[in-house]
């Protein structure tokens, strides 16, 4: 029911692939897959620099190869969405670890490393 | 907005460490000038938590808020400080590339 909806806590598709491979000139894709997301945020963060990169649909930092693609699933039985973290033009400096975060207090992160081979 | 301005945004003094009581309110300054069209973001960098962005919380600690004076100060304030918000905390510009500072918040518990 609506009610017991409600009471469920946000949480992280843990299937999702954690260390992603991308090419040096292409576009990297991290896709971090949320439950039961009700009024939180998701955000991502780059851990070399703590930077904040987006939040929500926001996108927060001014290097613009970066952009925070939604895709929504509210399906009646499994509610889940998709925040993939996108970086154009994807560059050796760009390897490291990047954090998925669920604004739940306290908060709920998932990380992500990504790879950039030539 | 002023993205594109003369002038860069600047951090112009230090953010400073505090040590608060147990349950009293911790309040960060962030003093920048030339903001322009930039943004002000906190985070508690040892957890990595996103605080707040601009004037918009993000985080759903209920004891969390921010606040600017005019676009020199921004302020975060945490309410009725607990043991668990003890730790560093960062002022980031989004500037390319980023600036940021950080502050220790300490919290004094009674003997």
């Amino acid at each position: 029911t609506a009610s017991q909806k409600s009471k469920l806590e946000p949480g992280f598709d843990l299937l999702q692939p954690t260390n992603v491979t991308a090419l040096v000139g292409k576009t990297a894709y991290l896709t971090c897959r949320v439950h039961n997301l009700g009024d939180k945020t998701v955000s991502w963060v780059r851990h070399r620099d703590i930077h904040i990169l987006t939040a929500g649909a926001y996108t927060y930092t001014s290097d613009q190869r970066f952009q925070a693609l939604h895709k929504p699933n509210t399906g009646s039985n499994n509610e889940w969405s998709e925040w993939t973290l996108c970086i154009k033009w994807a560059q050796e400096r760009d390897e490291g670890i990047y954090e998925c975060q669920i604004s739940t207090s306290p908060l709920k992160s998932h990380q992500y490393h990504l790879n950039v081979v030539v | 907005d002023n993205l594109g301005g003369a002038f860069q945004p600047e951090f112009v003094k230090p953010l400073q460490n505090l040590t608060i009581p147990l349950g009293r309110d911790a309040v960060f300054t962030c003093h920048v000038e030339h903001l322009g069209g930039y943004r002000v973001g906190w985070v508690k960098a040892d957890t990595k938590a996103i605080q707040a962005i601009h004037d918009h919380v993000i985080t759903h600690n209920p004891r969390v808020s921010v606040s600017h004076g005019d676009h020199s100060t921004w302020s975060l304030r945490i309410k009725g400080a607990q043991k668990e918000d003890e730790g560093l905390y960062m002022c980031q510009i989004n500037t390319d590339p980023m600036k940021s500072q950080t502050g220790m918040l300490s919290i004094e518990v009674p003997p």
